[in-house]
């Protein structure tokens, strides 16, 4: 019995008797709080005091995790180790086993018994709701973090420069991430701080994520989220499956294009609200809707006082140990803004017209461009609706991981062809849809199938031959992914991308499919 | 010794085989010309799409006769069933080395769908242009595409080749125009014509977009730079021996030429003179490398007369050296004209 439990029991008014035999019992509950259980005879003995304060900030709960007895109770603290000394544990439930598992690594040993409808997903290392996953309790600090090195290759690579300057050779070497993660935990809150190296346009480090949050209500079950959390700061956007979900546990190498397109990196600054409620999950952000990366030029700025709501509501099903079924709906709504146009001076300008290299006044050459006052900027509207499933199953193989995601959106894509119905004069629809299944073979192993299809502009017109088309400009990727895997240690991948879009024109002059498929050859290391 | 990992010898074996592979992937550059046409030396601008290979159709008779067109129809070659190319017209025949948005237009029989265009010589493939509305007065279909020749391209006559193309992707008969090239160097575009060519250049070409400025110290002591672009004119004559042609991204106002030539005319230079490359202003560039190159004028193989290297150095500058005219350049070499 526990404290809570002898509070109870005098809420309902018991007799003096019962009152006595309570406060015996619940003391007799604090006491062995209080004192650490005897350690087993194998275990080594606890650290001296100054190992203990010097462990306040240098443990890697990380590591330290795995010596925590599994299944704890919850009214009984493990006994400290020389590892993992943590010097004061909080009252509420400690998560067990492995916070490696708990945090989603689907490279991590696998547990070999998983009872029934507990920590399924954590132990498979698929957080199907990523975002709103739970949240072991890490008193210290813990430094995590994951590289990934790769050797790509793209069909269209030219040894050319763009017009600007911009490298057209893709065949290349390159560190695509390279995770450092700082997390400290106390009951009620917990501070997320990670930094990002990468040399994919150039050699950078840059902040990543920085979250502080406000947690009420943790669970036991690695797989429940906490009631609510209230976070502040540089986080991934709450929007479907692909977005929030980790770049370090996704198996293919980048999200698909269309979420790439209309999110062109996850993280963006601003407020939220997730949680769980029995199989229930939410996420509710606020946001300032220019996420890092993106292209219209103000990336984790904001343009305008509108702030951008992002949310998704979903529901995790665990049907059997191995069966979960997870889906959700999401939405974001927001403004964009259309820059204006600083004003000018007068100039001239001189047109070559008969194209003999000379200024010839008389040939109207020279054209007077008078003063223009500066443009307005303004607003537009954009928005996004989608929907996802995630199908998680065990076979005799290892897990199976199907999982679908839709997205109609409105002006929102901030990546590719950047959406400014002020400028077009007409709203841009985009659409976007993948179908993604990848299949453990064995806990070394790893294969993976995915179609995805990005239409930027579903009432894109063309003119042939004088007359005013219809055209698709849909780009359809299907990849296809192997991979070796290294419990526990990281992973190495090779994928394939067949890309089939309207990029380039056929002899008749019509959009015709690029060539530009590409191939990956991916490590990663997540110790 | 530890013992070997089960499968390990032929892990081993097959990453051994599969090495090679890898690394040849990982160099490959791709023998056949590149879809973009981004290292094609003549290109057409967008919606302009590059296609490998030869240029289709049938290449044009040996005498080029205008198409005969009934009064208010159609090309007669169009009423074969070929579509055709019924004008082709381009703003100069002389388009120079380096130069961008030379404009082609022209027309093609109503059974056209696209026109394919290439340079004799140059192009590795063929550039595929959509055609537009028609036009009103006569049916055909009208084009318009700006062109980019290249600075690598030599300077003479060539065939701009077009040919149209019909529904199936059939083409036509190929129709051609003759354009020069021009050089960069000013040649009075002797490489294409029978013309006399200038008796002397010095050039100076360099590769970032900075301020550079070619200095000539005459044999009679004057100096010629940007600001004193002419030599002295001669006694009784009415224009300087030579001239600078120009100052090539003036004050960072960038042109993207980056070429200035001191050019002889009529007169060809007698003494010595010195050579010295100034860097007027970096323009943020870190370095600049540059060559002057000496022409003088030779008798041509076919008869006549053209420009011919006679002496080349390079060199580079750094950033730290832009003196913004405050003192002479660096300088370079001296030349002797006899």
């Amino acid at each position: 019995m526990n404290p809570q439990f002898s509070s109870v029991l005098l809420r309902r008014g018991a007799g003096p008797a019962s009152l006595v035999l309570t406060l015996l019992i619940a003391q007799s509950a604090l006491a062995q709080e209080a004192t650490p259980a005897a350690p087993p005879a194998t275990q080594t003995d606890p650290p001296a005091a100054g190992d203990v304060a010097d462990a306040e900030v240098t443990v890697d709960a990380e590591a330290s995790a795995e010596s925590v007895p599994s299944a704890a109770p919850a009214a009984t603290k493990p006994a400290p180790t020389a590892v993992n000394p943590a010097p004061e544990m909080p009252a509420v439930p400690t998560p067990s086993s492995a916070s490696a598992l708990a945090t989603g690594t689907p490279d991590a040993p696998k547990d070999s018994v998983v009872a029934e409808g507990a920590s399924i997903l954590a132990s498979s290392g698929y957080p199907l709701t990523p975002g709103v996953s739970s949240l072991p309790l890490k008193p210290g600090f813990v430094f995590s973090g994951y590289l990934q090195a790769q050797y790509e290759a793209h069909q269209d690579s030219v040894d050319q420069l763009q017009q600007g300057g911009s490298l057209l050779n893709q065949n290349r070497f390159l560190i695509r991430r390279g995770r450092f993660r700082i997390t400290q935990d106390s009951e009620w809150t917990e501070l997320l701080l990670e930094l990002d190296g990468s040399t994919t346009r150039g050699p950078s480090m840059r902040l990543q994520k920085a979250e502080a949050s406000v947690i009420y209500r943790r669970s036991a079950d690695r797989d429940q989220p906490p009631m609510l959390q209230l976070t502040l700061g540089q986080f991934d956007q709450p929007f479907g499956f692909e977005v929030p979900y980790s770049s370090k546990q996704r198996w293919f190498m980048e999200r698909t294009q269309g979420s790439r397109a209309l999110w062109p990196s996850e993280p963006d600054l601003g407020a939220k609200l997730s949680g769980g409620l029995g199989f229930s999950r939410y996420s509710l952000a606020v946001t300032n809707g220019e996420p890092l990366d993106v292209k219209t030029g103000f990336p984790l700025q904001d343009p305008n006082i509108n702030k951008d709501v992002t949310a998704r509501f979903g529901a995790e099903a665990k049907a059997s140990p191995k069966l979960v079924v997870v889906g959700g709906v999401s939405m974001n709504r927001g403004k964009g803004l259309s820059p204006g146009v600083s004003a000018t001076k007068n100039s001239v300008q001189w047109s070559d017209a008969n194209g003999n290299s000379n200024v010839d006044p008389g040939a109207n050459e020279l054209v007077g461009q008078p003063a223009e006052a500066a443009s307005l900027s303004k607003n537009f509207e954009r928005w996004a609706v989608g929907a996802d499933a995630e199908i998680l199953y065990r076979t005799s193989l290892g897990w199976s991981m199907l999982y679908a995601e839709a997205i109609g959106a409105s002006n929102l894509d901030r990546g590719l062809y950047l959406a400014d119905p002020v400028q077009t004069g007409t709203d841009v629809r985009e659409f976007s849809y993948y179908v993604a299944f990848t299949q453990e073979v064995t806990e070394h192993g790893v294969l993976g199938v995915r179609f995805d299809s990005y239409d930027p502009n579903a009432d894109l017109i063309d003119q042939r031959r004088g007359k005013i088309v219809p055209v698709a400009q849909d780009i359809q990727t299907l990849s296809l992914l192997g991979g070796l895997v290294l419990p526990g240690s990281g992973r190495i991948l090779l994928q394939y991308d067949i890309i089939r879009d309207r990029l380039a024109r056929n002899a008749l002059g019509v959009p015709a499919d690029l060539e530009n498929n590409q191939w990956t050859l991916r490590f990663q290391v997540n110790p | 010794m530890d013992a070997a990992l089960s499968g390990e010898p032929m892990i081993r074996a097959s990453v051994v085989r599969l090495a090679p592979l890898l690394i040849a992937c990982a160099s490959c550059s791709g023998a056949q010309p590149e879809q973009s046409g981004a290292g094609e030396l003549f290109r057409l601008a967008s919606p302009a799409q590059f296609q490998r290979g030869a240029l289709p159709g049938m290449p044009p008779p040996p005498l080029v006769v205008p198409p005969t067109t009934p009064a208010g129809g159609a090309p007669a070659v169009a009423e074969a069933g070929l579509p055709e190319v019924s004008d082709f017209l381009t703003a100069t025949r002389t388009p120079a080395q380096g130069q961008s948005r030379f404009r082609i237009r022209g027309g093609t029989s109503p059974n056209a769908y696209s026109v394919g265009f290439a340079l004799d010589g140059i192009s590795n493939g063929y550039w595929i242009l959509p055609v537009g509305a028609p036009d009103p007065n006569t049916g055909n279909l009208e084009w318009s595409a700006e062109g980019s020749f290249d600075s690598g391209i030599p300077s003479k006559l060539y065939n701009l080749r077009a040919v149209a193309f019909d529904v199936n992707g059939n083409p036509g008969i190929q129709t051609e125009k003759q354009i020069c090239v021009a050089s960069r160097v000013p040649d009075n575009l002797s490489g294409c014509i029978d013309a006399e060519p200038p008796q002397a250049v010095i050039s100076l070409t360099w590769d970032r977009n900075v301020d550079l400025d070619l200095q000539v110290q005459t044999s009679d002591g004057a100096f010629v730079n940007s600001k004193t672009p002419r030599t002295a004119v001669p006694a009784g004559a009415t224009a300087p021996d030579a001239q600078l042609d120009r100052d090539s991204n003036a004050g960072c106002v960038l042109d993207s030429i980056r070429a200035e030539n001191l050019v002889w005319q009529k007169v060809k230079p007698q003494g010595r003179f010195g050579i010295y490359v100034n860097l007027f202003d970096a323009c943020k560039q870190p370095a600049v490398s540059f060559t002057v190159n000496v022409y003088t004028a030779a008798p041509k193989a076919g008869g006549g007369s053209e420009l011919a290297l006679s002496y080349s150095k390079s060199g580079v500058l750094l950033d730290s050296q832009a003196n913004g005219g405050a003192a002479r350049g660096l300088f370079l070499t001296e030349v002797v004209f006899n």
